[in-house]
């Protein structure tokens, strides 16, 4: 009898496990809310444009650049221009994450790595902040309000061009909508401050 | 055998029972054609034990036992036609039914054809051997029938489970190879005439010869006796993978003084068969002697030696199929005139069986057997060392590798120079090997050593076995088999030097190690080899497996049922005869020895609502030892032991409804299979695995062997076959099969690099962690299939018929090692790629369906009878519409991740798109014979 049990058994599997083309899981990653690992089809050197992302000039010419080294795409900020005539006295560099929804996940955290290059003054900075009420008009970049976020940000002391974390930076209190921001003050004309400032693998995850 | 002593069991009732009033029936059986009596053909009134063999004159007799009333009386002999025939038995009465006629099966002509596919390799290894058509060649249900001939063509696989899990016997010693599980078909192809007497059984049925597995059993019967004497001469031409086969068989019959002999012989030959390049070379011997000593012991000498040498046709990726066509072969090269294939394979390996049948008594039987094979099986292919790769298609060579360029992770593979770099790719001009420059390559080096050399990868088993059946008719109602046997096989692996070509010798060292891991044998290093001579690996492979079986068949008047149950052991070990560089400690001598020890269940019923209808049920529970090929994954290089290769688990049951009436025949079938715990292991030769450090591409290629473990399989579906004789001259055949056969769970992935040893890591063993096969579809089988067919036959001789076939849900091979965490994991950070696109990841693993197809067949015969022979002529033409269409393939298991492989398929023209094996187009098949 237990073959009719069988029976009745594979008929019952026949009806209750069909699997459609679509039904396959992917293996595991960690999801990223927003972020860029800056490898989006740019010539070493080519000014950064990044779908949903901003690259502004506050002050100066110099814009966020896309480099390459050793089979990797990084973002770069310097002030440094090697055409003299070309190099101004103040730079001022913002790049700016699109619009991020804080109110969809909980834990939100913000890491990135960053490394310097020739930045041997403390007024040559980099900052990572936040802003609230920013609203992706770059006419309002610098009216809106900009909260610096604590980054381990490499001091004058530390290897060029040698990435560290930046730790990770909780952002889990904020709700709303918000826009993070990577800006460097630097000048093209004053060789004290006209080191530069290199990003990647920026990314905010989240708890789900 | 079992109806035999079952028949004279009876017929000694009759004489004892004689004084009753006789009520029973009797006839007598000619060959339509000659109108000869027909001695030896089984007779059975069906739904009872009653099964008689005619005697001389074709006569036979129930005149005891037959219940008056309507009664069916079915006559059935091997390469003919089933007859069955109602009759309305009365009380006291013997009904004489005069004289049936039985005709030619024209499905033995279609055997002929059918041993084509099955000696086709998808892949390097023994994986023709995987199509289940040639087991089904004897077999008479129209679901198997059209299972084997109409779809075999297309790789349909039964249930969607390959050769692995049936058994193949010739006189219940079992063929399948203890390395893979699979029976080597070449061993004894090209002898239809001499292998057509074939019991098969499906799916965990009752065998009368061994416990069997879930997909069914095949048993080729040699016994000289039973061949129907006479003479047959043919000859056939064909275009699929031959061109041309003669076939010779002369079966003597028992003669006075007790001796009967069949001897056969064939050839088949081909210059180039169906795709380019692939020559055919095949001679067939086949002799078995049978002395009848008395009544109770008789002895049968079986020797079958069978030769193939043929070459291989490559897998193609989409861009190389556009480029040259389906028909394309990258194996080939031209050579002073003649297509040189560089891919052949070459079998050889005798089999020689004494059989003794004892007969105790009329009940009891019991057949021993000892088997001996030996020879060798040999795949070709190139080797070089520090030189360019001399596969035309070598992805270098094809203009994607041009327009897929990403330079500093910026497509640029539609700029110049890079479109120009494509127009000009070296594929587009040579497409095939180009032997002179190898052969320039070899004769232009500074010390004269051969740079590319022709080896073959050479197996040579050498295995006896001993088996012994036993048969018993307990009681009326109770029947017992049961059998013992003893496989001991030693296996000996090496790559073997075939052809310098034009250098004077060649180094033995892995140009990819690094210092002792160049040596393939430290005992030896730095060696220099010639023709004939070993080198790259060598080692033993040594199996012992023991098994038992008993079954015990009941059979009552409304309900037939049996339960049987195995027990085998199995013992691996290798022996490496090299001690490999990259392996010092752990590839010369021996291995541990590691034992497996496997038991299995099942049982069945059939239950008989009226003598025209019947339910069956037959489920099965058994354990699978894991073949020596999965155990040893790295066997080439080292003795490691796959501690994760554990015994499979396997479940299986199925049920149907079969209909059987004079004029219509039909079953259906569902059935559930799942397979726990198996492990699969295929080495490739993988282009770009590795990190390409020197910017050449040059060392960025690898040996590397995948072995997944613990991997879970589901096969289930329904199957349907009907034949309905419309009129006496027309059939109607029908059959559908609708299966899902797919992966169920998520297996645990280890890749081998070997390249990848070093110091500190001695033992390259990858651990890739889980992989998400689950619900991916099982490759290597439509799943779905569908066939209808006319068939005519004029009462003068000939017939034709025609079948039409659908053939839909066959999926691509898909690569475990993409679907783990490795996948989506960024080599730069160690962590996740940024900002993964789940809908772009999805589609570049959604697992490749190919296209639906139709089929048409026709086939056709007419058989004339001139002084006492038999002229005929047997016609076929497949695929009569010229369909193309992909008969499997496969992801190229490259180490891609998310980012890769995005923008792989991103640039338009994948450089590593999956490889594709086609059907054959439209093909025919003529055979002549003489039979006398």
């Amino acid at each position: 009898m237990f073959k009719l049990f069988g029976f009745a058994f594979a008929s019952a599997a026949l009806l209750s496990s069909c699997v459609s083309d679509d039904d396959t899981e992917l293996a595991n990653y960690t999801p990223t809310l927003a972020g860029t690992d800056f490898e989006v089809g740019l010539y070493d050197g080519d000014a950064l444009e990044i779908q949903g992302w901003q690259n502004y000039a506050e002050a100066g010419d110099m814009p966020w650049k896309s480099q390459y080294y050793g089979d990797n795409n990084y973002a770069e900020f310097t002030a440094y221009e090697p055409i003299a005539e070309d190099r101004d006295p103040v730079n001022i560099g913002w790049l700016i994450s699109p619009a991020v929804n804080m109110d969809t996940y909980t834990g939100e955290v913000l890491s990135f790595q960053i490394s310097q290059s020739y930045v041997t003054n403390a007024a040559n900075t980099f900052q990572v902040l936040i802003s609230t009420d920013y609203d992706g008009n770059e006419a309002n970049i610098t009216s809106a309000t900009w909260t610096p976020l604590p980054a381990n940000v490499p001091g004058t002391s530390a290897t060029y061009f040698e990435f560290q974390d930046s730790g990770d930076i909780d952002l889990s209190g904020y709700t709303g909508t918000v826009h993070i921001a990577f800006k460097v003050v630097g000048s093209g004309t004053n060789p004290n401050l006209d080191g530069g400032y290199q990003i990647d693998n920026v990314k905010i995850t989240y708890q789900n | 055998m079992r109806k035999l002593v079952l028949s004279v069991l009876l017929s000694l009732q009759a004489l004892i029972a004689f004084s009753q009033a006789p009520t029973g029936v009797t006839g007598k059986v000619v060959d339509a054609k000659s109108q000869r009596p027909m001695p030896n053909v089984v007779v059975a009134v069906m739904n009872t034990n009653l099964t008689e063999l005619t005697d001389q004159n074709g006569v036979f007799s129930f005149k005891q036992d037959v219940a008056a009333g309507e009664q069916m009386v079915q006559i059935k002999s091997t390469g003919y036609k089933d007859q069955i025939v109602p009759v309305t038995i009365v009380q006291g009465q013997v009904l004489d039914i005069g004289t049936v006629a039985l005709e030619e099966d024209i499905s033995s002509e279609q055997q002929l054809s059918l041993i084509t596919i099955t000696e086709n390799d998808l892949g390097d290894d023994n994986s023709g051997s995987e199509n289940t058509a040639g087991l089904l060649q004897a077999t008479r249900d129209a679901f198997q029938q059209a299972a084997a001939f109409n779809w075999g063509q297309a790789r349909f696989r039964i249930r969607g489970l390959d050769n692995e899990y049936g058994v193949t016997m010739i006189n219940g010693v079992t063929m399948n190879k203890i390395y893979d599980g699979r029976p080597q078909w070449s061993n004894w192809g090209g002898l239809n005439d001499a292998t057509r007497n074939q019991e098969f059984t499906m799916g965990t049925a009752a065998s009368d010869y061994t416990f069997g597995s879930i997909l069914g059993t095949q048993e080729i019967n040699t016994r000289a006796s039973i061949f129907r004497p006479g003479t047959r001469v043919s000859f056939s031409g064909t275009n699929t993978n031959y061109s041309w086969r003669a076939m010779g068989t002369h079966a003597s019959g028992m003669s006075k003084n007790g001796w009967a002999y069949v001897v056969s012989g064939s050839r088949r030959w081909a210059q180039e068969g169906y795709f380019e390049g692939t020559d055919y070379d095949a001679f067939s011997l086949f002799a078995s002697v049978e002395k009848r000593f008395n009544e109770h012991h008789s002895l049968n000498f079986t020797s079958i030696y069978a030769q193939n040498s043929r070459g291989k046709n490559s897998p193609n990726t989409a861009e190389v199929t556009n480029l040259a066509g389906e028909k394309y072969n990258s194996y080939w090269g031209w050579q002073n005139g003649e297509k040189r294939n560089s891919r052949d394979k070459d079998v050889e390996e005798p089999i020689n069986m004494l059989s003794h049948y004892w007969k105790f008594n009329d009940k009891s039987s019991l057949q021993t057997n000892v088997a001996f094979q030996t020879g060798s099986v040999g795949n070709s292919r190139l080797d070089y060392q520090d030189a360019r790769n001399p596969d035309p298609t070598y992805y270098r060579n094809l203009p994607s590798y041009f327009t897929s360029t990403y330079l500093n992770g910026v497509f640029v593979g539609n700029q110049e120079p890079y479109t120009t770099y494509a127009q000009n790719a070296t594929f587009r001009t040579n497409r095939q090997i180009d032997w002179d420059f190898l052969y320039y390559a070899n004769q232009h080096t500074e010390d004269g050593n051969s740079v590319y050399v022709l080896y073959e990868d050479r197996t040579d088993d050498t295995q006896w076995t001993a088996n012994s059946i036993f048969t018993s008719q307990l009681s009326e109602n109770v029947a017992m088999n049961a059998g013992a046997s003893f496989r001991h096989l030693k296996s000996h692996n090496f790559q073997n030097l075939l052809d310098l070509m034009g250098g004077n010798f060649y180094r033995d060292i892995d140009p990819f190690g690094e210092g002792d891991q160049e040596q393939s044998d430290l005992n030896n290093p730095n060696r220099i080899v010639g023709e004939g001579d070993t080198f790259g690996y060598n080692y033993n492979l040594t199996a012992t497996v023991a098994d038992a079986f008993t079954q015990f068949k009941f059979a009552y008047k409304s309900v037939d049922f049996y339960m049987a149950q195995n027990f085998t052991r199995s013992e691996y070990q290798r022996e490496g005869l090299y001690r490999n560089g990259y392996y010092a400690n752990d590839s010369f001598g021996k291995s541990k020895s590691i034992v497996f020890e496997n038991f299995g269940f099942k049982g069945g019923l059939t239950y008989k609502i009226t003598g025209q209808h019947y339910l069956v049920f037959n489920g099965l529970y058994m354990t699978k030892a894991p073949t020596m090929r999965n155990v040893f994954p790295n066997a080439r290089l080292n003795n490691f032991i796959m501690e994760d290769a554990v015994d499979e688990r396997i479940v299986s049951a199925d049920g149907s409804y079969v209909i059987r009436t004079p004029k219509l025949k039909a079953r259906l079938t569902g059935y559930f299979a799942k397979v726990k715990d198996a492990t699969e292991t295929s080495f490739f030769f993988a282009e770009g695995v590795f990190e390409d450090t020197d910017g050449t591409g040059d060392n960025t290629d690898a040996f590397v062997a995948e072995t997944v473990t613990h991997l879970d399989k589901k096969y289930m579906g329904g199957e349907l076959g009907l034949e309905y004789q419309i009129t006496p001259t027309i059939k109607i055949l029908g059959s559908a099969a609708y299966g899902q056969y797919t992966y169920d769970n998520n297996p645990i992935v280890f890749l081998n690099q070997d390249a990848a040893a070093t110091a500190e890591n001695p033992n390259p063993l990858i651990a890739y962690g889980a992989s998400r096969m689950k619900d991916y579809k099982l490759p290597g089988t439509p799943q779905q299939a569908y066939s209808l067919g006319l068939e005519y036959r004029d009462p003068h001789f000939w017939w034709i018929g025609a079948n039409g076939n659908y053939l839909a849900d066959n999926y691509l091979d898909v690569s475990p090692i993409l679907r783990t965490d490795n996948f989506f994991r960024d080599p730069q950070t160690g962590e996740s790629f940024i900002n993964i696109d789940q809908n772009r990841a999805r589609q570049l693993l959604k697992q490749e369906k190919f296209d639906n197809f139709f089929l048409l067949n026709l086939t056709g015969g007419k058989s004339w009878r001139i002084d006492g022979k038999t002229f005929g002529f047997f016609a076929s033409i497949n695929n009569l519409l010229d369909e193309s269409y992909k008969t499997g393939g496969f992801e190229q298991a490259r180490n891609a991740n998310y980012r890769e492989l995005d923008r792989d398929l991103a640039s338009g023209t994948p450089a590593f798109g999956p490889k594709y094996f086609y059907g054959y187009g439209r093909t025919y098949f003529v055979n002549l014979y003489i039979q006398f």
